[in-house]
């Protein structure tokens, strides 16, 4: 813990004081100091016939691709985008992703075998029905919400669609890094959601010239739990 | 600079775990509760009212044990009758099945698979045996062939058999071979008199992704002594052959299921022995994420037979028609209101008696799961 706090300390420093500021700027760090992500316990699929389906991923969790963070609220103009979220090996790549709203996501299917990939939120339900690998279906999402994705035909696929109401969103970088540029200065909300640790928010300000630090240790690590 | 915070962070960055265990436990279960209204069982149990509440909780607790090994098992308890094939009477019975229970080795690589399985098994004969589960079934019932673990009133059980099997897909190309101490047609425990070998044996192919066709066989003995079997007669000289095809199709929101089989029962001093020919095909159309209607066209013809007691051949029974559909709403991720109605009637009647209406609330269960490190 000792090596951590210095650490923060050490990056907020450097961030704060070695840093040229610019005028509304939001520069954060994502931290996830264990693993969060549960194995799966995925059997062979003995309970279908015909083409051999692909065996789940066995690669490595990188957690911080299973982070988004983005700012709460309507900020400025909204810039829709594309995104994509792949079924290959009996998973969602990537299980999580922000994209604003009016944005359209396609969901390609990358296995010999059928997905039926589903969502009942609030905020956008749809069924997709059965495709073929190498074909896609797209649904635009226009309100900011979450949104859980599942498949009908393999329980244990998940994944999580974050609609924000502006374009402050953001995956971390590969070190955690992220920054929100251009922001008018105020009070603003950063969430930081981790697919399985659940979100967590931090009310900041930001100067009407400069930037503004921020740190996100996922999961919470409260001042009890530091003694 | 800003390479030493890449570094840094890079540094506080959590380290690697695989996503999937390769050992752990997992104990999915299926907990489907509701009722049916009839007057099936009027007849056999004077004493019930026209609704019947039911249940049936399958779990099914499997182990997995490093790359290529696993336990896997199914376990019934329910209180029928539950499912229309248990009209036939509303005596209340708390059972319990153990439907599955194997252990396999599973080797695959690209498209090739092999999965080897011991211990009790469901038949390999037919498509439904893959789909009992009320999640998977989108109706409320099985098709007019499947059904009861006991001998005489359905040719494939639904409950298992004990016994090893061989699975493998080479591309487009599935097989599967099946041995079992007894006929899916009169299923018995590994501690039952009477055990003989049957063969099952299965392959399809399928034409893309989404269309596959197969075929089945089964052959075996299946008699016993006690119900047309003298003691001194050997069950393996009247054996029972069952053969079927079987086919999916999907796209879009639409699926489809069907099957044709054709069951030839030998039976000792008989002169002309039944044959039963069974079809059905089952569509199922998606009409909102949360809505589904599926129905179940089906037809059984049943053969003349003659013994060599009487003077000609005589009808078995007349030939029978199924028509089932169901509506499914899902309320949530893990739950499902299943509302059906059932029409059995044999050809040139039109009688109502036996139709049954029935509700079924299916609730998944996925909560308990632990990788062992």
């Amino acid at each position: 813990m000792y090596i951590l706090r210095t650490t923060v300390a050490v990056w907020l420093g450097m961030n704060l004081f070695q840093f040229p500021a610019f005028a509304g700027e939001i520069r954060g760090v994502v931290q996830v100091s264990e693993g969060l992500t549960k194995k799966r316990v995925a059997l062979p699929a003995y309970q279908s016939r015909g083409m051999a389906a692909p065996e789940p991923g066995t690669g490595p969790i990188d957690e911080l691709t299973r982070v988004v963070v983005y700012l709460e609220g309507s900020i400025g103009e909204v810039r829709p985008v594309t995104a994509e979220i792949r079924q290959r090996n009996r998973r969602f790549e990537p299980e999580i992703l922000a994209v604003p709203q009016g944005s359209t996501v396609s969901f390609p299917n990358s296995d010999p075998v059928f997905h039926n990939v589903f969502s009942l939120s609030k905020v956008k339900s749809f069924d997709l029905g059965y495709y073929p690998a190498g074909t896609t279906r797209t649904v635009r999402f226009d309100q900011p919400g979450a949104v859980q994705v599942y498949c009908h035909l393999h329980s244990d696929m998940s994944a999580l669609i974050v609609v924000t109401p502006n374009r402050f969103y953001a995956q971390p970088s590969s070190g955690g890094a992220f920054k929100f540029t251009g922001l008018p200065a105020g009070w603003y909300s950063v969430v930081a959601w981790h697919k399985s640790a659940g979100l967590t928010r931090k009310k900041i300000e930001v100067p009407e010239d400069g930037s503004v630090a921020v740190v996100f240790e996922i999961p919470v690590v409260t001042n009890t739990a530091r003694k | 600079m800003r390479t030493a915070i890449l570094l840094l962070s890079c540094a506080l960055a959590p380290w690697g775990l695989a996503q999937e265990a390769d050992y752990g436990v997992a104990l999915p279960a299926t907990l489907s509760a509701g009722g049916m209204y009839s007057h099936a069982w009027e007849q056999a149990t004077p004493t019930a009212g026209p609704l019947e509440p039911g249940f049936q909780l399958m779990v099914y607790p499997s182990l997995k044990l490093g790359e290529h090994w696993y336990v896997y098992s199914a376990l019934d308890v329910n209180l029928s009758p539950y499912y229309p094939f248990q009209a036939d009477s509303a005596t209340n019975r708390l059972e319990f099945y153990v439907i599955q229970a194997f252990a396999a080795y599973h080797r695959a690589k690209g498209s090739r698979s092999l999965t080897v399985k011991a211990g009790q098994l469901s038949s390999a004969f037919g498509s439904f045996p893959l789909r009992y589960d009320d999640t998977v079934n989108p109706l409320l019932g099985a098709p007019a062939t499947y059904g009861a673990p006991s001998y005489g009133n359905f040719p494939v059980t639904l409950y298992g058999l004990p016994g090893v099997e061989a699975d493998a897909s080479l591309g487009r190309l599935d097989a599967r071979v099946q041995l079992t101490n007894s006929s899916p047609a009169n299923p018995k425990n590994i501690l039952q008199n009477g055990q003989a070998a049957n063969w099952t044996a299965g392959a399809g192919y399928s034409i893309r992704q989404g269309f596959r066709v197969g075929m089945s066989v089964n052959h075996g003995p299946y008699l016993q002594v006690g119900r047309f079997l003298l003691p001194s007669e050997n069950a393996s000289q009247w054996p029972f052959t069952a053969a079927g095809v079987d086919g999916q199709w999907e796209k879009g929101r639409v699926a489809i299921n069907g099957e044709w089989q054709r069951f030839y029962y030998l039976y000792p001093r008989y002169i002309i022995s039944p044959v039963i020919k069974y079809g059905y095909i089952e569509p199922k159309v998606v009409l909102n994420p949360r809505l589904y209607v599926a129905c179940r066209f089906g037809y059984e013809s049943f053969s003349d037979f003659q013994t060599n007691s009487m003077a000609e051949p005589a009808e078995l029974t007349p030939n029978r028609q199924v028509t089932e559909v169901a509506f499914g709403y899902r309320i949530n991720r893990a739950q499902l209101l299943k509302v059906g109605y059932e029409w059995p009637h044999h050809d040139g009647t039109l009688n109502s008696h036996n139709n049954i209406l029935g509700v079924q609330l299916v609730t998944s269960i996925n909560a308990i799961s632990a990788a062992f490190h």
